[in-house]
């Protein structure tokens, strides 16, 4: 399934990531449900605060798990007279929500480590099982590898799996910290190990979202995508037969892994008008071939009286002209 | 390239702001917006520094706890501010359609902001419920009387221009929620001290709390509906659809969009598909109909795309409005 969908770049690629991306999700999320309750077992059986802290943030987990399973159904559904992009965007907001959260959880971690500290400072300090916290935590340690070894795979073709994959890489820092102050506090009985790890796996929580974060941010912006030059593309237009001038261009993206190209072509006022609908699709067929732009608009105009309206007319042109004036 | 387009270029790059309504309506409402935020701004500010002074001199820790109270109102409007501020830098080639989405995107900071203010509403009056609160003093009182009225004429500023923008709308509605905790306040430390019902104070927040969450709903739907680029909720697809086939020459209006950039700036587009044996000229027909686009249905940001074939149409979701 994996090569099929590496392989295939053209056409419904999209809808074949989507398949294996939702397989990926359902498959980590009974792996993640295991682990829970592993961990909850063992934080009653260990006393330790630690674990019982991770099993409810496995919890949070799963519910971006869901949250993105329910993303990817939903942008299944057909569009709309009122949503006539579909609910794709539904998995860019997702993904949002999901970074959010990560913070809040991050905020959370540091808190309960800042209050173990203070305790320390007042000479109490919580003893944990530390023999039960590491093996509960080795076994933690297996399954966070599954899953993200199984997301991995998919996580390059959906921004949405790629939040879901980065909370697994956030939680595996924090049963790699458990086992080491597990072990710490085996055999070495230094209780204060504890949140000072903790205090770290929070700062690694927020490293790793603030990528996806930027990456949300562009998507919601409506920047153009970064694996498309713009400068390349209306060149490219600007290069055809009978074509004077590419200006008010847009390029956007709709959800990852899908975008939109706007434009309005200017073209030499003699064109013969027989031919205009073969140079539309020549223009057409550039941006999707050479550029994998698949959904297109393109206004081919003889004059531009008229089109005054759009406010923002970005003439890539128009940098260049004026400089040489 | 052709030096013969130069002036007509220049038009095209520069026209729009003054010579067109629509958008110098979204630039218009920006700038009214961004005059009224400034002075509601301001107006808070000023009361802060009061509320700090008088809290130093007077060492009153409640008057200074209130000003930091104020500073969450200052900062939702700061934000707003802001965002106007770099919604106003030009588009790039990176940042094809401007800075705009700032707007919206300090609308949902906004929004969610409230939320994480009513969850905290919620935490305190439930641990209120278990332990008697201390009584609000005649000095909370009285600065929450004054905090109120500041408020209020804050609110009464933000509030026609709280309709034209959501960015100035989630500024506003910061303010309302710290007028409805102001009025809280009021009544509760009343109750409390007058009759020594001091459960008033948790009731009183908890619905301070639910009001705070249904009046920000709107915001929050709005936003997203921005943000999902979802059919701006004041066009009718249907007529617009029904308005541009009824043209003579259009066969078909296929793959239509509209979306909104941020408030009062919306963007369509479409593939037309035209007669073949249409005898007028394609360029004609196509001013044509970005007119009823424009002025009949107040799109800004049109582009259509003229097809007198149907092939090497490749789009994947091609809404078309006839198949309903």
């Amino acid at each position: 399934m994996a090569h099929q969908a590496h392989a295939d770049h053209s056409g419904h690629s999209h809808d074949h990531h989507r398949g294996a991306s939702k397989r990926a999700l359902v498959i980590v999320l009974g792996l993640l449900a295991t682990h829970m309750v592993v961990e909850v077992v063992g934080s009653i059986v260990s006393g330790s605060l630690g674990l019982l802290a991770h099993a409810a943030h496995m919890l949070t987990d799963m519910v971006a798990i869901c949250l993105a399973i329910f993303a990817m159904w939903i942008a299944e559904r057909p569009a709309t007279i009122t949503r006539t992009f579909g609910y794709q965007r539904i998995e860019v907001l997702v993904v949002m929500l999901n970074a959010l959260a990560l913070w809040v959880l991050a905020s959370w971690i540091a808190y309960e480590a800042y209050l173990r500290l203070t305790e320390h400072a007042h000479g109490h300090d919580h003893e944990v099982e530390g023999g039960i916290m590491a093996a509960v935590a080795a076994i933690g340690l297996g399954i966070h590898l599954i899953a993200a070894w199984v997301l991995h795979r998919s996580s390059r073709h959906s921004i949405n799996v790629e939040g879901v994959f980065w909370h697994i890489i956030a939680d595996m820092m924090g049963v790699i910290a458990l086992i080491i102050s597990g072990l710490i506090a085996l055999f070495f009985h230094w209780h204060l190990i504890d949140p000072i790890v903790s205090l770290v796996i929070a700062a690694l929580i927020l490293v790793s979202s603030v990528r996806l974060a930027v990456r949300v941010l562009r998507v919601l912006l409506e920047t153009v995508p970064p694996h498309v030059d713009m400068y390349e593309l209306c060149h490219a237009l600007e290069d055809v037969d009978g074509v004077t001038l590419v200006h008010d261009v847009h390029a956007w993206t709709i959800t990852s892994g899908y975008e939109a190209f706007t434009a309005h072509v200017l073209v030499e006022a003699d064109y013969p008008p027989g031919q205009m609908d073969a140079l539309l699709r020549r223009l057409r067929e550039i941006v999707r071939h050479d550029f994998g732009i698949r959904h297109i608009t393109l206004q081919v105009e003889q004059s531009v009286d008229g089109c005054g309206e759009e406010n923002h007319h970005v003439d890539h042109l128009s940098a260049r002209s004026f400089a040489e004036a | 390239m052709d030096r013969g387009n130069d002036g007509s270029h220049h038009d095209v790059g520069h026209g729009g702001h003054d010579d067109h309504h629509r958008s110098s309506d979204a630039h218009h409402h920006r700038e009214t917006g961004r005059g009224r935020l400034l002075i509601a701004l301001g107006l808070i500010a000023s009361y802060m520094v009061v509320e700090v002074v008088a809290g130093i001199i007077s060492g009153s820790l409640a008057l200074l706890a209130d000003a930091a109270h104020m500073l969450t109102d200052a900062g939702a409007i700061g934000l707003a501010l802001f965002a106007i501020w770099v919604a106003n830098r030009p588009a790039s080639i990176k940042r094809t359609f401007g800075y705009y989405r700032t707007e919206v995107l300090a609308a949902l900071c906004n929004a969610v902001s409230l939320w994480i203010l009513a969850g905290w509403i919620f935490f305190e009056a439930y641990h209120r419920f278990r332990e008697v609160p201390e009584v609000a003093g005649g000095v909370v009182l009285a600065a929450g009387g004054v905090g109120l009225g500041v408020n209020l004429v804050a609110a009464w500023i933000l509030h026609r221009s709280a309709g034209h923008s959501l960015n100035v709308e989630g500024a506003f509605r910061h303010v309302v929620a710290d007028l409805m905790g102001s009025v809280g306040v009021i009544v509760a430390g009343t109750l409390t001290l007058a009759f020594g019902w001091w459960i008033a104070d948790p009731i009183l927040s908890i619905l301070i709390g639910v009001l705070i969450l249904v009046s920000s709903w709107r915001l929050v739907v709005n936003v997203f509906q921005v943000l999902l680029e979802g059919a701006p909720a004041r066009i009718d697809m249907h007529s617009l659809c029904m308005a541009l086939e009824d043209v003579e020459g259009v066969t078909l209006v296929h793959d239509i969009h509209a979306w909104t950039i941020t408030s009062g700036y919306e963007s369509l587009t479409a593939h037309v598909l035209v007669d073949p044996d249409y005898p007028g000229e394609l360029e004609t027909l196509r001013r044509r109909l970005q007119q009823i686009a424009y002025h009949d249905f107040g799109i800004a940001h049109i582009t259509m795309q003229m097809e007198q074939s149907l092939e090497g149409c490749t789009e994947r979701h091609h809404f078309d409005h006839l198949l309903a």
